[in-house]
């Protein structure tokens, strides 16, 4: 694959050059020596300017601005770039003959400041060298006022909001803040697809108004997107630096301005403002909880997985703590029989024998073939209900939603052996029509895929302590947060979706969870009672080839106003 | 040491177990005086069915003990999925002052229990599905809990004396 600046395909799909240090070594004296680039002008009032910066903890680091955008850090003299904002300057610099870095975000006002080393290498936690790691120091300016005990300080303020921020280098991005250590993007104009991401984040205030964010693109390219957000004014300051697909190093400085898209409620007891739930005690340098999934999954080859799905095969055969507050699973399709006809898809025909026992035959072709299964009714008239199609040579897995008083019936298919990594779930939406005694005869109607959930973020509690939430972040996007115990929003991740109207307030959506973990999650929502009846897809060393229930019960923590950058791909 | 109905349980297991312990010795008590005042009216069957009572009651607390220990109740059950209780139990003790009504069926031969308990559950995350994975890798892989629920226990009398027949906790 020819290598792209921004890639055409998912970023969880591109295959990241592994740059060495050595390699990152040698693409940063340019940018060093120059400094940050910008497409707007650079603030060159610094020169003159000695900042010397007194962090937490006793370090001292001293910046000497001299004319041209010249800094003297450590006794070398390097290019630099500032940006102000009101009162609160950025700075950002290289540091020549080393693979690392500053930004400093000075409030001049209060002379606090806090300032992010960064840097490239083995020398840090990030298991890449091209990752960008930082550490975080707060502390005050020496100079004229007098800095009080206040810091700039982690914090939760901003948890659960959500800006699209537009730079002047024409770039268009959402910020979702759903989580306290960890934000999901939608990158609108580099990106294909409209999809989110999710990385880890540090979120910092410096006062009532003006915010810190970082973001590093960690699991993909490693590049870090570093701002200060006027909240009130929505706007922005900052600077991108990392090296992107293509392996170039992008080193600029921006300015912004946003658009508030809306708020999602928190879940922290009332006075609980701590903002750091997840932070590692006595950890290194720059270490933080970074969710790896590509690194953590099983990776199976399709011999693997025959030999495992021969060896162990679980279909709803135990108690799943995702289901742990699961509706009854229902009776009602005992002793019914219909079949569905998928538009472009296959004919299922389906004797439901008992509760948990159904036949089924593809494509009118050869005898029916017994399957267990589960079934719920979350509206009178609607069924979910999922079993495996053993035989098939993707272990195929059909949940079907069948909406008997309307005749419509919308699955999503779930397979293995996708080009990618055999054991991850791939997943196709089927539309289709029920055919059957009683039944009506829905003609050409079919369920719809729908814009209704997005935006929406619901809370999902499926166990007692085990619990996470669901924002659908784009049209084709899920992102899932895991709460902490005390009801911060800590790591999150995110994957492929799908969204399916049913009825009113009833909606049938999906999940896949690519390159991490590889299940597909399919869950029948039911806005009315706010409570799921879903069905999991998963393919593991550990599990084997299995289908278990999925269900929680909802709380709707909000709903962003993003429709109108999806709406040409409704 | 109490443990009322909205006071969630912190307890230590021992600390916990000392407090269903407090709980359960006024049980044997009153097992054990009526049956001394038999004589006033010399019934064999209320004999019988004190008798009965009281082999109930010091039935109910081995299994008390059973739960909060090891979890063997193989012998005081007649069959194996006669108990049916919650891996996830850690400790259970009964409400301090819940009323207990024993009922008897079967022309005596057979009894339920039903005593409100206060458990203690401790859940632990260690399926494979993404969420357990991300709730152990920010720590958070189990989940300690307490919760009044209904120990429901039904009995039979057989020649070895009194079993139990089904045991659950809704």
């Amino acid at each position: 694959m020819a290598l792209q600046a921004y890639p055409d395909v998912p970023l969880f799909r591109y295959g990241y050059t592994k740059l060495t240090e050595a390699q990152i070594a040698a693409k940063l004296p340019p940018a060093a020596s120059r400094g940050p680039t910008g497409k707007g002008p650079l603030d060159g009032g610094l020169a003159g300017t000695t900042l010397q910066f007194v962090a937490d903890g006793g370090s001292t680091m001293t910046w000497q601005f001299r004319a041209n955008r010249r800094v003297e850090f450590n006794g070398v003299e390097a290019g630099y770039g500032a940006l102000t904002l009101d009162h609160v300057t950025l700075i950002a610099h290289l540091v020549p003959g080393t693979t690392t870095g500053w930004a400093v975000a000075w409030d001049r006002r209060s002379n606090l400041a806090t300032a992010f080393e960064l840097w490239f290498g083995n020398d840090g936690p990030a298991p890449q060298p091209r990752e960008v790691n930082r550490a975080i120091w707060h502390g005050y300016v020496q100079g004229t006022a007098t800095a009080t005990a206040e810091r700039h300080k982690p914090t939760l303020r901003l948890e659960g909001r959500a800006f699209m921020w537009q730079e002047d280098t024409g770039q268009r991005t959402i910020d979702y803040y759903p989580s306290v250590s960890y934000t999901h993007w939608v990158e609108l104009d580099r990106l294909k697809e409209g999809r989110g991401y999710s990385a880890p984040a540090d979120y910092i205030q410096l006062t009532e108004d003006i915010y810190a964010y970082t973001r590093t693109e960690s699991e993909f390219s490693g590049l870090m997107q570093l701002y200060l957000m006027d909240v009130n004014r929505l706007q922005q300051i900052g600077v991108r630096l990392g090296f992107n697909g293509a392996d170039e190093l992008e080193f600029y400085m921006f300015r912004g301005t946003g658009e508030w898209l809306g708020q999602l409620a928190r879940f922290e007891k009332f006075g609980d403002f701590s903002a750091e739930p997840l932070k590692i005690a006595d950890g290194k340098k720059g270490e933080r909880r970074v969710y790896r999934p590509l690194m953590t999954m099983d990776k199976l080859t399709p011999a693997q997985i025959n030999t495992i799905a021969a060896q162990k095969t679980e279909v709803f055969s135990k108690p799943s703590p995702m289901a742990g507050n699961a509706l009854p699973t229902n009776g009602d399709l005992a002793g019914k029989s219909f079949a569905v006809r998928y538009d472009g898809g296959p004919v299922m025909e389906y004797r439901f024998d008992t509760a948990d026992q159904l036949q089924w035959r593809k494509n009118g072709v050869g005898s029916f073939t017994t399957a267990r299964y589960n079934a719920w009714q979350t509206v009178p008239g609607v069924f979910i209900f999922g079993h495996l199609l053993e035989g098939t040579p993707d272990h195929d897995g059909h949940i079907v939603v069948a909406d008997l008083e309307r005749g419509m019936a919308t699955a999503f298919r779930g397979y293995l052996n996708t080009p990618y990594i055999a054991n991850e779930a791939g997943a196709q939406t089927l539309f289709g029509k029920l055919v059957g005694k009683g039944i009506p005869d829905a003609g050409a109607r079919r369920h719809q895929r729908t814009h209704d959930l997005l935006g929406r973020a619901f809370t999902w509690e499926y166990s007692p302590g085990l619990n996470s939430m669901h924002l659908y972040a784009t049209p084709n996007t899920v992102s899932w947060v895991i709460p902490t115990p005390d009801g911060h929003m800590g790591t999150e991740w995110s994957g492929s979706g799908d969204f399916i109207k049913i009825r009113d307030q009833l909606y049938f959506a999906r999940w896949q969870e690519e390159a991490c973990n590889g299940t597909l999650g399919t869950i029948l929502i039911n806005m009315r009672t706010m409570h799921d009846a879903g069905i999991g897809y998963h393919m593991g060393e550990k599990g084997g080839l299995s289908m278990s229930a999925v269900a929680g019960i909802a709380r709707h923590a909000g709903k962003f106003d993003v429709a109108r950058f999806f709406a040409a791909k409704a | 040491m109490t443990s009322t109905m909205n006071q969630p349980i912190t307890t230590s297991r021992r600390s916990f177990l000392k407090s269903g312990a407090l709980v359960a010795a006024p049980l044997a008590a009153v097992a054990a005086v009526p049956v001394a005042a038999l004589g006033v009216d010399g019934s064999a069957s209320r004999l019988a069915r004190l008798e009965d009572e009281r082999a109930i009651e010091g039935l109910h607390r081995q299994v008390l003990q059973k739960l909060n220990g090891e979890g063997d109740c193989t012998s005081l059950r007649i069959a194996a999925d006669a108990v049916q209780i919650d891996p996830a139990l850690r400790a259970i003790a009964e409400q301090p002052g819940a009323e207990r009504v024993i009922e008897f069926a079967d022309g005596g031969h057979a009894a339920s229990t039903r005593h409100l308990c206060r458990v203690e559950l401790d859940s632990h995350f260690s399926g494979d599905s993404t969420l357990e994975k991300m709730a152990r890798f920010q720590g958070h892989g189990s989940h300690q809990r307490a919760e009044n629920r209904v120990l429901q226990t039904d009995y039979v009398k057989g020649k070895d004396g009194w079993k139990i027949a089904r045991l659950a906790l809704a």
